[in-house]
């Protein structure tokens, strides 16, 4: 190290006195390759070796080995590990911070999945005819009419009425209840579905004449959630007919549409719903919208109400 | 930056030092002596920089909560580093909150007005730097970037276990160690030209 050291005073010793008190020491110059960082590591060096003693007191020594047997004999060694006695690993890398971001990164993925094997058991209960599989319960072709926006809770009525509307259409649609549903307010919205929001219409101001356009047909068709006796007569055809049209998005939550049978597939997302619930937590855009579909009964009843 | 000859020096021995501690665990003393030779230099380089001369005496407290608390500890040999220079670090801390109420300057408060003379600093501190001139050289830090450095150079912890030890975000102590090494080394090298550099170390901390 000493030699490292006095390469590094020539070293810098030029760089302090341009004049060229180093070149009258008439010591051979070392040819450095990147002196700064030379310069770094030989000051960092420089105080290790200042700040550092060689050796260490035999006094000190001896009564720190002293505690140790001390502490050995009392059987104090066998206590347990606190949290900040654990240095293992690299756990303790991740500050709070990022240990917290992990974990709703970790819980959105996690509904994300859930979303989606609800989807698949939505489409699976439809062709292997209703009310067969474990989700009998929540799909059952005896629900009455009023029990059907009970189970569904919030979420419930989640029938698209034109199953052929694409998915991106139908989340554009999801964002735009939830944009709706937070007042206007672009930024309250989950960061990727405004931008998805704002990408589909062209634009930050053009959101509000969007949306509006989007969600007029929804809005204006009457409720009919939590209306006794159109269920029952539909519950027949209700789970071979529901799940095409939704195959478990949960999203747009578009109530009246018992009529056309899809009481059913109002039930069947009612898992969704459950999972779209945790899913406001998280950050991904498809369980927001989730969530947003079951907020949208309340919405468009009142909304049915003002504008035809 | 940060990883400069010293986090080398010591990383070399921390395959060394994990396995004294882990048979220190077990309760051989002679590996715990090997553990603590290790450790205690940097360690007491590190206390000295925050409590000055009454080192030695925060290091031997420290020491018994080590020697106490072994079997607690979980983790290798740069583990054992960030353990034990926290325990260190708790322990200093305790005697500069004693000493505020029996008031004594600290190294990190003291003012560093009694620097040497500026005709020879810089060729000194480069030849060989005294042990008080470093201690006064980061004494002259803001107390963040002082242990940053201190936590880096001489106990040889890496960024985010000198963050866990002070109890920050790993990047604030990288900025903080960067940020004290450049002004220390911006002082060695414009200490000697001008005399306004030694009054600027002790002011604009």
């Amino acid at each position: 190290m000493g030699e490292r050291r006095s390469d590094g005073g020539r070293a810098g010793r030029r760089r302090a006195h341009p004049e060229g008190t180093a070149a009258a020491q008439g010591r051979p110059a070392p040819v450095l390759g990147g002196r700064r960082a030379v310069d770094a590591a030989e000051l960092e060096a420089l105080l290790a070796a200042a700040l550092i003693r060689g050796g260490v007191d035999a006094g000190a020594e001896e009564r720190a080995v002293a505690a140790f047997v001390a502490a050995r004999e009392s059987g104090a060694h066998g206590a347990r590990t606190r949290r900040r006695d654990d240095w293992r690993a690299r756990r303790w890398r991740f500050g709070s911070h990022s240990l917290k971001a992990t974990l709703s990164a970790l819980v959105a993925g996690l509904t994300l999945s859930g979303v989606a094997v609800a989807g698949i058991g939505v489409t699976g209960s439809s062709t292997d005819g209703p009310a067969e599989d474990g989700r009998s319960t929540r799909v059952p072709s005896d629900v009455t009419a009023p029990a059907t926006p009970k189970s569904a809770g919030p979420g419930a009525g989640s029938g698209r009425p034109d199953p052929d509307h694409p998915g991106t259409a139908r989340d554009t649609e999801a964002h735009c209840r939830a944009y709706e549903q937070v007042g206007g307010r672009g930024e309250a919205l989950d960061a990727t579905a405004w931008k998805r929001l704002t990408e589909a219409a062209g634009g930050a101001a053009r959101v509000d004449a969007y949306c509006a356009d989007r969600l007029e047909p929804d809005t204006a068709r009457p409720s009919s959630t939590g209306t006794p006796g159109n269920g029952n007569t539909d519950g027949t055809d209700r789970a071979g007919n529901g799940a095409p049209g939704n195959t478990g998005e949960g999203a747009p939550g578009t109530p009246g549409d018992a009529a056309d049978g899809n009481a059913g597939s109002g039930a069947g997302p009612a898992d969704d719903a459950a999972g779209a619930d945790n899913a406001d937590n998280g950050e991904n855009p498809d369980a927001g919208s989730g969530g947003v579909g079951g907020s949208g009964a309340g919405k468009p009843a009142d909304q049915g109400a003002q504008n035809p | 930056m940060g990883h400069g000859g010293e986090s080398r020096r010591t990383q070399a021995y921390d395959g060394e030092l994990g396995a004294a501690v882990a048979r220190a665990q077990k309760g051989d003393e002679a590996a715990f002596t090997v553990a603590y030779r290790l450790v205690q230099p940097g360690l007491l380089g590190y206390v000295r920089g925050l409590v000055g001369d009454d080192a030695e005496d925060v290091m031997s407290d420290a020491w018994l909560e080590i020697a106490r608390d072994l079997g607690r500890f979980q983790g290798d040999g740069a583990g054992f580093r960030g353990w034990t220079a926290t325990i260190a670090r708790h322990r200093a801390l305790d005697h500069l909150r004693r000493q505020r109420v029996r008031p004594r300057a600290s190294t990190l408060e003291q003012d560093v007005l009694d620097l040497p003379g500026p005709q020879s600093t810089y060729d000194q501190a480069m030849e060989s730097m005294s042990t008080e001139y470093a201690l006064e050289l980061v004494g002259g830090l803001p107390r963040d970037q002082a242990e940053a450095v201190l936590l880096r150079v001489v106990v040889g912890l890496d960024g985010p276990a000198a963050a866990r030890v002070l109890g920050k975000r790993p990047g604030a102590v990288r900025t903080a160690a960067y940020r004290g090494l450049k002004r220390l080394a911006k002082q060695l090298g414009v200490e000697s030209v001008t005399d306004k550099a030694s009054r600027t170390l002790g002011d604009s901390t």
